[in-house]
């Protein structure tokens, strides 16, 4: 017995080597199992790296802006500003950074759902011109030529050089480790703390009016829907950038939908909608709040006009529920 | 781990080793000295002469009247695929190459190894299956995002990409049209027929040469409307889908011959 627990010490020290790669532990979550792509499971190392590339920027043309630039961790992983113009070139962008968190659960990423996956979407901002401008030929003999990344990506991924799919391997990772679940709203939901009577009205007003398309435990139904801030979409550049959804399907019934953000840190994540537009909470109900019964633009849910008959307290109460979905042990506090 | 893994890949070949030489005698009774033969692709990609390599910037005019100008012409050929007479099929290995016409390359060459036999066809696809425009992640072949033949916003592979110009009768000058053609719908089996079955025998070589009539894109079958659509990126699916007919029938053989 004893001789076998020797060598079975002897033979996890040999095999546990400071190689050794062990797959990344995902917390369990409200909303299940963390999905995760088949061929690129998460290691602990894979997740390293990734942190470690998000906020490079040694990864832009110019060598100022990393992910983090527009992705602040202290504000749920998006920046405060309607359309920045933070990229190399400093010329506003046409949509809005949205908040990073929960990435996992969405089959479209950016608010067209246009990127299928995390390893692809990396290359958008790494090669826009407005964002990081960055030429992947050049960034690869960049990382390659690195003290340290060479030894970081065999580690992670056991290859001799670095590639692309090593790089947005990595990021992807680390992406959808950004889990946030310990709001108030989920410490309430497993029993530990209690709703104030505003907040719980609030819940009720939510459920009714809010939930069938920002639904809990995501707080989105990761779909698309016209949520009727527009009444017209005529602007055509940009190979339909405006038209939402649209300019992915083809399809004239997506015209003016966008990617259902979900609610969860909505107090950090000002402003707000794809271009930023709304500038506060406030703004936001009060938006919602108008009567859409003539905007043909408008998912029908939209149309009954029940919200707009709702009052200032009962709003201050809906505005209650919305700050408990806020997660400050996610932006680091 | 990297000893680990060895030690199960010698695990395992040993085994097939043992496996293997228990049928070693009826391997015996069938000799069979299967030498592959090579086959010389050449790809080439013309203008109105079926002899000389599409000019660039050189104006062109198609048969529906249209005068054109090329900067470049890029495309993917995967899943080549060799019929024999009595209908078996040899498929190349899960590859993707990109031909291209450009300031840099004038053709594209490129060899694979196929059984001897006697063959009647040869099939690709222009494009990117399904399964790897998926994702932009898989470094199969020539696949990469470094290549410039892929979207980011919409996640997928550019098929065939082209750009230059065409004389525009509204503004009396020749402005700019790109092709940049790609979506799942768009993926196309392209099959060569050979006048002749053609002997292809172990250990010798053979040159087959194939041409890309660029001109046919804007006519044949669907003649393109390039004053309304000079723009087509990704979409509209209409006219893309109408560029991919015209592309999966633009090919044909010049010569296939043993070198
Ligand atoms: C210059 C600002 C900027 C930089 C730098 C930047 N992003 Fe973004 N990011 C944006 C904007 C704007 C969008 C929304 C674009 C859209 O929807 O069309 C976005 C969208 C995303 C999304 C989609 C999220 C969703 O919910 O759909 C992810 C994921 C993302 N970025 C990750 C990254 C990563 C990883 C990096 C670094 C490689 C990065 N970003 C760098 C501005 C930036
Ligand atoms: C018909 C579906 C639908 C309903 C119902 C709905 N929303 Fe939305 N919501 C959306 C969509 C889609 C967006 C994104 C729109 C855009 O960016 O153009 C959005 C955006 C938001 C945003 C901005 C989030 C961000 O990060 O930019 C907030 C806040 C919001 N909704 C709150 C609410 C509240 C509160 C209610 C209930 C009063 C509600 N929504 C009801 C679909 C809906």
């Amino acid at each position: 017995m004893r001789l076998h627990g020797l060598l079975g010490i002897v033979f996890c020290v040999a095999c546990s080597s400071p190689k050794t790669n062990a797959p990344y532990t995902f917390p369990d979550t409200p909303a299940g199992v963390v999905p995760q792509s088949e061929s690129n499971k998460a290691t602990e190392k894979g997740v390293e790296l990734g942190k470690r590339l998000f906020f490079d920027s040694q990864l832009s043309s110019n060598g100022t802006v990393s992910c983090q630039t527009c992705h602040h961790p202290e504000k749920a992983f998006t920046d405060g500003q309607s359309l920045t113009s933070m990229g190399v070139s400093h010329k506003p962008l046409l949509r809005h950074a949205p908040a990073l968190f929960n990435l996992a659960w969405y089959p479209g990423l950016f608010w067209d759902g246009g990127s299928k996956n995390l390893e692809s979407q990396v290359f958008g901002p790494l090669t826009h011109p407005d964002e990081m401008g960055m030429d992947l030929t050049i960034l690869l003999k960049k990382l390659r030529a690195d003290k340290e990344y060479p030894k970081l990506f065999r580690d992670a991924f056991g290859e001799d050089s670095i590639t692309t799919q090593g790089l947005a391997r990595a990021l992807a990772q680390y992406e959808r480790t950004l889990l946030s679940f310990d709001s108030h709203y989920d410490r309430v939901k497993a029993g530990k703390e209690n709703f104030t009577r505003m907040e719980l009205e609030g819940e009720k007003l939510y459920t009714q009016f809010c939930a069938s398309c920002h639904p809990a435990p995501l707080f989105t139904d990761l779909s698309y829907h016209a949520n009727g801030i527009d009444s017209s979409i005529s602007d055509k550049s940009h190979e339909l950038i405006y038209w939402g959804r649209y300019r992915i399907t083809n399809d004239s019934a997506d015209i003016g939908k966008f990617k259902t953000p979900s609610l969860r840190n909505v107090g950090f994540t000002a402003p707000y909608m794809h271009d930023g537009r709304l500038a506060s909470l406030d703004d936001v109900l009060n938006h919602y709040a108008r009567n859409q019964a003539q905007n043909p633009l408008a998912d029908e849910r939209l149309k009954a006009g029940d919200f707009s008959a709702i009052g200032v307290e009962q709003k201050k109460a809906l505005e209650a529920f919305l700050y408990a979905l806020n997660d400050s042990t996610y932006i680091g506090n | 781990m990297k000893i680990f893994n060895l030690n199960v890949i010698t695990l395992v070949t040993l085994a097939m080793w043992i496996l293997s030489s228990c049928h070693k005698n009826d391997k015996k009774e069938n000799p069979q000295p299967s030498t592959d033969a090579t086959i010389n692709f050449e790809f080439q990609a013309v203008g109105d002469l079926d002899y000389e390599t599409l000019k660039l910037g050189q104006v062109y005019s198609t048969s529906k009247g249209d005068s054109v100008t090329f900067d470049f012409l890029n495309w993917w050929v995967s899943d080549i695929t060799f019929t024999a007479e009595d209908g078996s099929e040899w498929n190349e290995a899960k590859n993707y190459r990109l031909l291209r016409r450009d300031d840099k390359k004038e053709r594209e060459t490129f060899s694979v190894n196929i059984p001897a036999g006697k063959y009647k066809s040869v099939r690709f696809t222009v494009g990117v299956d399904s399964n790897h425009n998926a994702s932009l992640d898989s470094l199969v072949g020539e696949l990469s995002p470094t290549v410039g033949m892929s979207w980011t916003w919409q996640t997928g592979y550019i098929f065939l990409k082209t750009e230059g110009t065409f004389y525009n009768s509204d503004s009396m000058a020749y402005t700019p049209f790109q092709y940049h053609i790609g979506t799942n719908a768009n993926y196309k089996i392209v099959t060569i027929d050979f006048p002749v079955a053609t002997d292809v025998n172990g250990g010798s070589s053979y040159e087959l040469h194939i041409l890309l009539h660029a001109l046919n894109l804007f006519t044949d079958p669907n003649a393109m409307d390039l004053k309304t659509y000079p723009y087509l990126l990704v979409g509209p699916p209409a006219q893309t889908a109408k560029v991919a007919e015209n592309y999966s029938q633009a090919f044909s053989l010049h010569h296939f011959e043993e070198l």
